[in-house]
């Protein structure tokens, strides 16, 4: 499998293997089919002591988020709709103002499964486990590879972004 | 300048201490979350330089939270709402 930027700023990846491309189209599923553990880190409260604040969000905040979380997850599932290729050789482009999006979803999909299993943060400070044998290392490694697909993005808009000196001006 | 001034009593204001008071937007670790995305989650949202971002990523990941922005309430929830946009753990204090 290979990642790389087009001369026109796609974000491209190439040779991707029947496994990986099926833990990729699972990237907008993950939030939409996970359970009440993973809803509740998607949608944290705003406050730890004030009820008030916290049922407002529940009922004008969540609605939007919800919303926002969709069209990124929508957003993704467009672009894994257009996958062309062989087993063997699947290739998914990413237009570079997608990245944002893809952020989004992969970051919604790597919450939901780590709710989902409920991973802890030693298991998840170690690398991924070497046997691949049961759901829970499965979805282990889907958190890596989502993760490496995430910091591969990220290099990605910093390397298209302004240099440090061209930062906008703080406001605090 | 001998003119006699005359004390005027001290006047009694009402303090509405909720309301003056700044608002802290706290981020909260979180295992999942990359370091990088959390650095870059704090330059898109506050626009802060890449070392004040990481700086702030760094206190989130060593301290188990950072306060990220102080300010007027309203402007602070906004910031927790984009915080949470972003999926991170975000939460609205008063000092």
């Amino acid at each position: 499998m290979t990642f790389f930027r087009t001369s026109e700023g796609t974000l491209a990846i190439r040779e991707i293997p029947e496994p990986f491309l099926e833990m990729l189209k699972a990237i907008p599923l993950w939030n939409e089919s996970s359970g009440p553990e993973a809803e509740a880190r998607i949608f944290p409260p705003p406050s730890i002591n004030d009820d008030g604040l916290v049922n407002d969000w529940k009922a004008f905040v969540q609605p939007e988020l919800y919303d926002q979380f969709m069209d990124s997850r929508n957003t993704v599932q467009a672009d894994l709709g257009a996958i062309t290729g062989d087993p063997g050789n699947f290739a998914l482009d990413i237009p570079i103002r997608h990245a944002p999006a893809w952020l989004n979803a992969l970051n919604q999909a790597r919450l939901a499964i780590a709710a989902t299993y409920d991973f802890t943060d030693k298991e998840l400070s170690k690398p991924a486990p070497a046997k691949l044998t049961t759901a829970r290392q499965i979805a282990r490694l889907e958190m890596d590879f989502f993760a490496a697909i995430q910091e591969w993005i990220l290099d990605a808009i910093e390397s298209a972004s302004p240099q440090e000196g061209e930062d906008p001006p703080e406001d605090d | 300048m001998g003119a006699q001034t005359e004390e005027l009593p001290s006047q009694e204001v009402e303090e509405s201490p909720s309301l003056d008071l700044p608002w802290n937007v706290v981020v909260h670790n979180d295992p999942v979350n990359l370091m990088s995305y959390v650095t870059y989650v704090f330059r898109l949202v506050f626009g802060y330089p890449k070392e004040k971002a990481r700086r702030h990523m760094m206190e989130v990941h060593q301290k188990g939270r950072s306060i990220v922005w102080s300010g007027p309430r309203e402007r602070a929830e906004l910031y927790v709402q984009q915080l949470h946009g972003h999926l991170l753990l975000a939460t609205l204090e008063q000092p």
